[in-house]
């Protein structure tokens, strides 16, 4: 299967709320994630599932990324804490966009290529940025196919 | 439900999703069936509230909620009728099958990830609500010059009713009067009962005992059809004098 790991991007530093949660995207994290999704439509990536973290900017990045979506997009409680095999049983499609947060992405693709959680620092994501993990997925049983970071994604979705 | 809205105040939802979390445990418990159709609702509701944001995340995982409610819903209301007994009997077994669903969706993380995501989702600027709701006014509107066709049969007229209960929906998020899309979605919803039926009893293992039912069933369709098409055109006609 493909697996695309999906930080979320730029987000508010605080929510009017005062709650981590609910903040938002800023104005330059969506229009990054924007110009992202046009990168990534032009690399001919498309998703047969979107799952994203229920954090709101998990959800608006995922809401930004739509138009890549050819089938379902779907919520995960699994995305906003430590990754696990629960989250493996959430994914169907054999090209799953997932949407969440660090640590945890680093963590996850840590986990899916080395097999090891320590080994995070080695693939740390910036806000926006995307990996693209192939193989099966099970711990230790997938190849880092790219890592974009987000400014390399903006290029490529520049009008 | 209904509640006044100033034309300024923007749009919350929490009006109904307090009304969906209050029904979640009646629609659980099943000691009566207006808890399922509350869910129903209220999760059509959300949906268009969503559109109305232009936010997709939720909205797949709202449909699924909906659809499991529906499925229950949908025999509750045929099986309050009179039905051929073998027909009924298929049909009570279907239901325990639809209602195992929908408990399954109801202790679901997915549920639980649902609502947390409702949590944070913001209010929506009443001007946007307003553009985008004109979108769905068009759809709405393509769909019944479609289903307006003579050449059309039940299919157009579901594509309608679907368009216009998100309309209508829009219409209540908005604070605007619904009287009419309501009288037009309920005449709509008729038709659906009958295709409901006509399709659960092709599907019935019985169905060659259904030969009468069918029928029945046939010809009410028909008139149904022929009626939703009088309203629809009424409405749309009414709609351009105005």
């Amino acid at each position: 299967m493909e697996l695309y790991l999906i930080r979320h991007a730029e987000a508010e530093e605080r929510a009017p709320s005062g709650r981590d949660e609910a903040r938002a995207l800023t104005p330059r994290g969506r229009r990054e994630v924007a110009r992202a999704a046009r990168g990534l439509e032009r690399l001919g990536v498309e998703f047969d599932q979107l799952l994203h973290s229920p954090l709101l900017r998990a959800m608006e990045t995922a809401d930004l990324l739509s138009k890549l979506v050819a089938g379902e997009t779907r919520v995960a409680s699994e995305l906003a804490r430590d990754p696990s095999t629960e989250l493996f049983a959430r994914c169907t499609g054999l090209r799953v966009g997932l949407v969440g947060h660090e640590p945890w992405m680093s963590e996850l693709a840590a986990w899916l290529v080395v097999g090891e959680r320590a080994y995070a620092s080695s693939f740390a994501f910036k806000k926006g940025a995307v990996a693209k993990l192939e193989g099966e997925l099970a711990p230790g049983a997938m190849r880092l196919a790219a890592f974009w970071p987000p400014s390399a994604l903006a290029e490529l979705g520049r009008d | 439900m209904q509640k006044s809205i100033r034309p300024t105040e923007a749009l919350r939802p929490e009006r109904w999703l307090e009304h969906l979390n209050r029904h979640l445990p009646i629609a659980r418990a099943g000691l009566n069936r207006e808890g399922v159709h509350q869910v129903r609702v209220s999760a059509a509701r959300l949906e268009t509230y969503l559109r109305l944001a232009a936010r997709r995340s939720l909205r797949d995982d709202l449909r699924w909620l909906r659809e499991r409610a529906s499925a229950v819903r949908d025999l509750d209301v045929l099986l309050e009728r009179e039905l051929p007994a073998p027909f009924a009997e298929w049909l009570v077994g279907e239901r325990l099958v639809a209602r195992a669903g929908l408990i399954e969706a109801l202790e679901s993380p997915r549920l639980r990830a649902l609502l947390e995501g409702w949590r944070w989702v913001p209010e929506l600027a009443r001007e946007d609500a307003a553009e985008r709701r004109e979108r769905l006014a068009v759809r709405a509107e393509r769909r019944a010059h479609r289903a307006l066709d003579p050449k059309s049969g039940a299919d157009a007229f579901h594509a309608v009713r679907r368009a216009l209960r998100r309309l209508r929906y829009a219409d209540e998020w908005l604070g605007r009067d619904v009287d009419a899309l309501k009288a037009l979605q309920e005449s709509l919803g008729l038709l659906n009962d009958v295709s409901v039926a006509r399709r659960l009893a092709c599907e019935c293992p019985c169905a060659s005992q259904l030969a009468e039912f069918l029928a029945a069933a046939d010809r009410d369709l028909e008139r149904r059809v022929a009626r939703a098409r009088l309203e629809l055109a009424r409405h749309y006609r009414r709609k351009e004098k105005v």
